[in-house]
């Protein structure tokens, strides 16, 4: 009965505890940028997650940008001040954290879980931005633009990017991306090989629990 | 041949003799085979002039992908230097004028306004300068722009790259893929002025055959 309560505690833990990244072969591909349907206002103050990426705003963020051709993600500071206007949940520098009744600067942060990644391509408009990523910073004058970062080192490994605005945001999303490809190094996955291995050790521990138990009963017969 | 029909004559002769502009699409200018070039001189290939104020190779200590040109300012401070030299002949913006220690690679479409919408630039940082904006990139790699959305390289009548730090005395910038919208002004053998033309000649003939049909008829009489 022990082994057979290990196993499934084992079980059990795999399937609660397991991590939810997976490694793999890196793979490249464009995120899918299609908001998911909103009975309420065409935008989000809540992060979503699209194909392994988190897409963070400290505002919201709207499912269309000035300029880009769907799907594309937007953003701005419009009713980022008052309640439910903003991003309680912000995965970003604190810095950009937006709270109750504060007008903050609105910033779209962009990562995989933490996990390194490569940004190889985005389009970004339709006016001036900075877009900053935890190892540079780079401010753009104009326009859509797209960028093909897939031989540019800077780029390759990163673990997270922001966009927002050069100057001051105009409360409606003429800011915002598509486009966006990336490179990761580790899919997260429901970790099916870690569950798998998991279920093995449970499995050989009820085995030699169920054996055990059976040599038991005919030592004491 | 009567006065008229050696008109009409003429005029398709001209209309064949002469190139015309005529609208365009994109074209990627052709940077094959400037070897043969000294690399101290302009280029004029498809419809643009690109014109370094020092020297241009075809030959770099970086990677772009064939065909690419580069530049740097080895041997600019004399016309004929061992190692390279500057160009005379340099057609972009004063202030570069050679000799010099800030090389430069500009092009223009002979004056006329034009939309820059690919290149490939590489591999250390740069400014790519236009007749309207700078833009400095402050990242070593190769990146690949698609301004064909950006409004700031259109109607532009030149660009010129140069480094955005100084260069080493080798040609570790240079750029590929450039494709440009000439707008209209590019030299082509100009089919709609032919058709103009053509049709110009035979009204001008039909109406010399109905003046000289009124005339017999006249004379008939």
């Amino acid at each position: 009965m022990r082994h057979r309560l290990i196993s499934m505690l084992v079980s059990a833990f795999a399937v609660a505890g397991a991590p939810t990244t997976a490694t793999a072969a890196p793979v490249t591909f464009e995120v899918n940028l299609r908001l998911p349907p909103n009975p309420g206002p065409q935008y989000f103050s809540t992060n979503i997650i699209r194909d392994g990426i988190r897409i963070s705003p400290n505002c919201h963020v709207d499912g269309g940008a000035t300029g880009l051709a769907d799907p594309a993600l937007g953003f701005d500071s419009a009713g980022c001040g008052s309640p439910g206007g903003f991003n309680e949940n912000f995965l970003g520098p604190a810095e950009y954290r937006a709270a109750e009744m504060t007008r903050v600067e609105p910033v779209i942060y962009v990562d995989a879980f933490g996990a390194p990644f490569a940004l190889r391509q985005i389009t970004i408009g339709s006016i001036p931005f900075i877009l900053d990523t935890n190892r540079t910073s780079f401010t753009f004058n104009s326009g859509p633009t797209t960028f093909d970062f897939s031989a540019n080192p800077v780029f390759d490994p990163i673990t997270y990017f922001i966009l927002r605005y050069r100057d001051s945001d105009p409360g409606a999303p003429d800011l915002g991306f598509t486009n966006l490809v990336v490179t990761l190094e580790k899919v997260p996955l429901p970790g099916s090989l870690l569950l798998t291995c998991a279920g093995l050790i449970g499995l050989a521990f009820s085995v030699r629990g169920r054996a055990k138990a059976a040599s038991g009963t005919q030592a004491r017969a | 041949m009567n006065l008229r029909s050696a008109v009409a004559a003429c005029l398709s002769a001209v209309a064949l003799m002469a190139s015309a502009y005529s609208h365009a699409a994109p074209v990627a200018v052709d940077l094959t085979g400037l070897e043969e070039f000294s690399g101290l001189s302009n280029v004029f290939r498809s419809g643009v002039r690109i014109s370094p104020n020092c020297n241009f190779s075809t030959d770099s200590i970086i990677d772009l992908r064939p065909p690419a040109i580069y530049f740097d300012a080895a041997g600019c401070q004399s016309e004929l230097g061992e190692d390279g030299g500057f160009n005379r002949n340099f057609l972009g913006p004063a202030q570069y004028e050679p000799p010099t220690n800030d090389p430069v690679l500009y092009v223009d479409a002979y004056g006329a306004p034009f939309s820059l919408l690919n290149i490939t630039i590489g591999v250390v940082p740069f400014i790519l300068e236009t007749s309207r904006d700078s833009i400095t990139f402050p990242f070593s790699g190769v990146t690949s722009f698609d301004f064909s959305r950006n409004a700031a390289f259109s109607d532009i009548t030149y660009f010129l790259v140069r480094y955005s730090g100084s260069d080493q005395g080798a040609p570790a910038l240079g750029f590929s893929n450039v494709v440009v919208d000439l707008q209209g002004k590019i030299s082509t053998p100009g089919t709609l002025g032919l058709l103009s033309l053509g049709a110009l000649a035979f009204v001008t003939r039909s109406r010399i055959r109905s003046k000289r049909a009124s005339q017999t008829q006249a004379a008939s009489l």
